[in-house]
């Protein structure tokens, strides 16, 4: 089966000829439809810069980054946020939102760009929205809601346009534990539901013991995968823990 | 070290905000061009007669400049406040890191004084080049040679500029200093992150709001047409109460009025970034708009005052061929007395009676008499004489029940109903024509003509023939010729056009020989080109009579002339003077009110837009990473700062429009004027000024939203 996701020999280096820095060094890994992966690594590691690479944000230095059957490294201007556009969606640590739209309007905006029948936008977003428990809040502005209710919107926000792949950059970041855990239940659901692939960058272990797949990066390699398979949470999460308290750097030290 | 601290701020703000520094610039240019006017005469040979011309434009553009100064005055204080509060967070750094309140004040003190010093130094020099074109103009205008190429500074104007800036500045210094010290530490800490209040308005609300605001300008208009400008009644002061509060009104209700507007049509307001540019806008809208009002405001002010000038140059340059068409006109006044005034306003005075039936009533003759050279410097003399007839216009708007219902009625209705109407012989009128190289026209016996060049008077004796069919004078009956036109306009005097308001033209015979007429008007033209003559006859005229205007001899005891054979008289070089002075004055104030009022609104707008883009600039970082194209990023911000500078534009206008039609009613007393063509020259350099700030502020703010 075509991967959603390949990444191939990707390196990507800072500074110049006397002084490099290798954020990426040789990252090769592939996400096949219907993944729920997350990416964990201590701070320098790498982890958002892979992102940032896969979301054609930053660009490689070299080696091949596949989403579908495009090698994205080769895309310019308009052709990178049409890209973006249709096939990618984007949810971060601070939701970002606009705060000067309603939640309604925020995820509206994702097919407005795309340049949906407006016709067709009420009933999009109201799907999206009952699937997430929003639809209650979709009158309210961002800073009439909670963090957690921001990252949902944020969520159905990326989910709209039914990309191929969900890019999530420390989506729990900024919440507390009974709003991380119920974003983190909704994109259980929306992996398991409505079939979402999802690369999560992160790095609270709890945060990844819903994923059913995560990659370990330390100085810009890939130094451990782990797979959930069939165990349960809570032995996943043991086993994660272990591979950070390996890995040492801040998770560690958080703990 | 505070130095490189303020001069790297300055250079900072000076990219972001490069628009407002050169509306400074700008400013300090204008001030020092127009006031340097005053010492032109350093360059250029001007005679007595526009020395004083000179001396008058800079009094009142001295006085003018106070005035713009407060307002530009107002621009830097309202940018400075802006300015400063977008960097509360720099200076929470400062203080965190432990220095004092003081030394940040002393920072402030340094980037105001650089900017200050800057500007003012750069406008300088572009105002010394761009005074050498006002000589150019000046020169052009009095059709005077400018000697050689001289470049000439002007200390004065320097010094005035200097003092406007000095304080404008010196009050913004003191304004920062107080500002930043008032500031808390935690505020500052948490500037960055507390996120701008959004209003949020009763959207129904904003709609009858904006109903109302309307119904309000609307009614204002309607209460300005109805009551005009010159009686300063309740409706006047009304109008003008509605227009202000209908404008703020219009501009607080506007940005909710747009977006319920576009939220009716699904269509329109999901489409592409239309949402986002709405609310962006209605935030930007809603916190700003008494300052968007007051420009509003400010533009209708700048507006109405260039298109008046506008108007009056045009009309006058416009109707000057055809007011000058003699080289000269005298009067004489038979009911003159020994006073010099009028001792017997029907009649002829004595003296009079004795001087001019010497000369058989003939002006040239007495002229020709007295002056020396007469025959040599004129060519073609016409006199025409005025005789009261039996009526006045009271009677006869009594007799037919009529009402003229415009400004004359309303400035002086007792002045209108006791106007005399006077007639004057065919023979004579058809001399007039003669000159003027019109056809001689023909009237029966029991005809007459009607010689008036106003439209509402001319319609006045329209009416009275259609309903009366004639119009008895000297008991003859007399209807309106056939086949003539409603009137004939014939100039009755140089300078004069637009003024007659009705003379009836009767054939000889029914004024009779007893008669004497009321007032006589000689008119002539020279034996050569103007410009050669003129001169020459001036001044032997003035040497028979002291003066060739305005005649000194009237009551000189030992033979004094009573006033024949002329009182006073004027000349066509004199009202081309006249009109030069004219188009020099209001040209130059027009200009320059309009230019500084013009700049200072759309800088006080580009900044607001600026600040709002800077201010956004995260909002359209994620917009282009959910893969917003870069196009149609440049499309809503295109939409959104075009909104933003018309709608103040486009209601300025509208308000413009019917306050020049109003006005316009009360010059027609001194006769009709152009407004077209004005109104047009000023939406010209209003969109071409405006339209500047507009693009630069667009394609500053994409480079924000680029970043």
């Amino acid at each position: 089966m075509q991967p959603v996701l390949e990444c191939t020999n990707v390196q990507k280096y800072y500074g110049n000829r006397d002084n490099i820095t290798k954020a990426l060094d040789d990252v090769t890994f592939m996400v096949h439809a219907k993944e729920f992966v997350g990416i964990m690594g201590p701070s320098g590691s790498g982890k958002t810069t892979l992102l940032n690479c896969v979301s054609t944000i930053d660009n490689v230095t070299a080696g091949t980054i596949r989403i579908g059957t495009r090698d994205i490294t080769t895309l310019k201007g308009n052709e990178l946020s049409t890209f973006r556009r249709d096939e990618l969606g984007f949810i971060f640590q601070d939701s970002n939102l606009i705060d000067t739209l309603s939640a309604f309007e925020n995820i509206a905006l994702a097919l407005t760009i795309a340049k949906v029948s407006d016709a067709e936008i009420p009933i999009r977003v109201q799907g999206v929205a009952t699937s997430l428990q929003i639809t209650e809040i979709l009158q309210k502005f961002p800073h009439q809601l909670s963090g957690g209710e921001k990252q949902r919107v944020a969520a159905a926000r990326a989910l709209i346009t039914n990309p191929k792949l969900i890019l999530a950059d420390e989506p729990t970041g900024a919440l507390d534990s009974k709003n991380a855990r119920m974003l983190l239940e909704s994109f259980e659901r929306l992996n398991k539901e409505l079939s979402a692939t999802i690369l999560m960058v992160t790095h609270d272990p709890f945060s990844a013991s819903y994923c059913n797949r995560i990659l370990f990066l330390r100085d810009g390699k890939v130094y451990n995968e782990l797979r959930r398979s069939d165990t349960d949470r809570k032995q996943f999460f043991d086993r994660i823990m272990e591979v950070v308290s390996l890995l040492g750097g801040d998770t560690a030290e958080a703990l | 070290m505070y130095i490189k601290l303020a001069t790297r701020s300055v250079r900072r703000s000076l990219r972001d905000f490069a628009i407002y520094f050169v509306t400074l610039a700008f400013g300090a240019c204008v001030f020092y061009a127009f006031n340097s006017i005053a010492d032109q005469q350093a360059v250029l040979e001007l005679s007595s007669r526009q020395l004083e011309v000179i001396y008058l434009l800079r009094n009142m553009i001295s006085g003018v400049t106070v005035f713009l100064a407060l307002i530009f005055g107002f621009l830097v204080l309202y940018a400075n406040r802006f300015l400063i509060r977008r960097r509360k967070h720099e200076f929470a750094i400062y203080q965190t890191l432990g220095m004092s309140r003081s030394k940040i004040s002393f920072i402030i003190v340094l980037e105001t004084l650089i900017v200050g010093i800057g500007a003012l130094a750069i406008g300088l020099i572009l105002g010394y080049l761009l005074s050498q074109l006002l000589v150019i103009a000046t020169a052009a205008l009095f059709n005077v040679r400018v000697e050689g190429f001289a470049l000439y500074f002007s200390g004065s104007a320097a010094a005035v500029t200097i003092t406007c800036f000095a304080l404008i500045f010196i009050c913004t210094l003191a304004f920062n200093v107080i500002t930043v010290t008032r500031y808390k530490l935690l505020d500052l800490i948490n500037a960055s992150r507390v996120s701008e209040k959004l209003k949020l308005r009763n959207l129904p609300l904003a709609i009858i709001l904006f109903i109302v605001s309307v119904g309000m300008i609307i009614a204002s208009y309607m209460l300005l047409i109805d009551n005009g400008m010159l009686n300063m009644s309740w409706q006047f002061m009304a109008a003008t109460i509605l227009v202000c509060i209908g404008t703020f009104l219009f501009f607080f209700s506007l940005s909710g009025f747009l977006l319920r507007l576009v939220q009716s049509s699904k269509k329109i307001y999901l489409r592409g970034l239309n949402m986002f540019t709405l609310r962006q806008l209605s935030s930007c809208v809603n916190s700003a708009f008494v300052s968007i009002a007051l420009v509003c405001l400010t533009l209708f002010v700048a507006f109405t005052s260039m298109c008046t000038g506008f108007a009056t140059v045009t009309t006058l340059n416009k109707n000057f061929e055809k007011n000058t068409i003699y080289d000269a006109s005298y009067s004489a006044y038979y009911n003159v007395g020994s006073d010099g005034l009028g001792d017997n306003p029907n009649g002829i005075s004595d003296m009079m009676l004795k001087q001019a039936s010497a000369d058989n009533f003939n002006m040239e003759q007495a002229f020709a008499k007295r002056v020396q050279d007469w025959n040599k410097l004129v060519s073609q003399a016409a006199q025409i004489d005025f005789y009261l007839s039996n009526h006045t216009l009271g009677d006869l708007m009594k007799a037919m029940d009529y009402s003229f219902n415009n400004v004359y009625e309303s400035v002086n209705p007792d002045g209108l109903i006791k106007e005399p109407l006077y007639v004057v012989k065919l023979s004579q009128f058809n001399n007039l024509r003669a000159i003027c190289g019109e056809k001689a026209i023909m009237l029966a016996s029991n005809e007459c003509a009607i010689w008036c060049d106003d439209d509402d008077f001319t319609a006045f004796y329209s009416t009275w023939f259609v309903e009366k069919n004639e119009l008895a004078i000297f008991n003859n009956n007399l209807g309106l010729a056939k086949d003539s036109p409603n009137s004939y306009t014939t100039l009755a005097s140089t300078g004069s056009a637009g003024s007659n308001v009705g003379i009836i033209v009767v054939p000889d015979h029914v004024i009779s020989e007893q008669l004497y007429p009321i007032r006589s008007i000689l008119n002539i033209k020279y034996n050569g080109s103007r410009t050669d003559i003129d001169a020459h006859f001036e001044a032997a005229v003035a040497k028979t009579f002291g003066n060739a205007w305005i005649n000194a001899n009237i009551n000189n005891s030992n033979g004094g002339n009573y006033g024949w054979p002329y009182l006073s008289g004027s000349s066509a070089q004199q009202f081309y003077d006249m009109s030069t002075i004219v188009t020099a004055t209001v040209t130059y104030l027009a200009i320059y009110i309009g230019f500084i009022m013009l700049i200072t609104c759309a800088a006080i707008l580009a900044l607001q837009q600026l600040t709002q883009a800077s201010d956004s600039a995260s909002r359209y970082v994620l917009l282009s990473k959910i893969g917003t194209s870069e196009r149609m990023v440049s499309g809503a911000l295109f939409w959104q700062t075009a909104v933003y500078f018309v709608f103040p534009l486009v209601l300025a206008l509208a308000h413009t429009t019917i306050a020049m039609s109003v006005i316009s009613d009360v010059v027609k007393l001194f006769g009709s004027l152009e407004i077209a063509l004005p109104l047009l020259i000023t939406t010209a350099i209003a969109v071409l000024v405006y339209g500047t700030y507009f693009i630069f502020t667009y394609l500053a703010s994409r480079n924000f939203a680029r970043n």
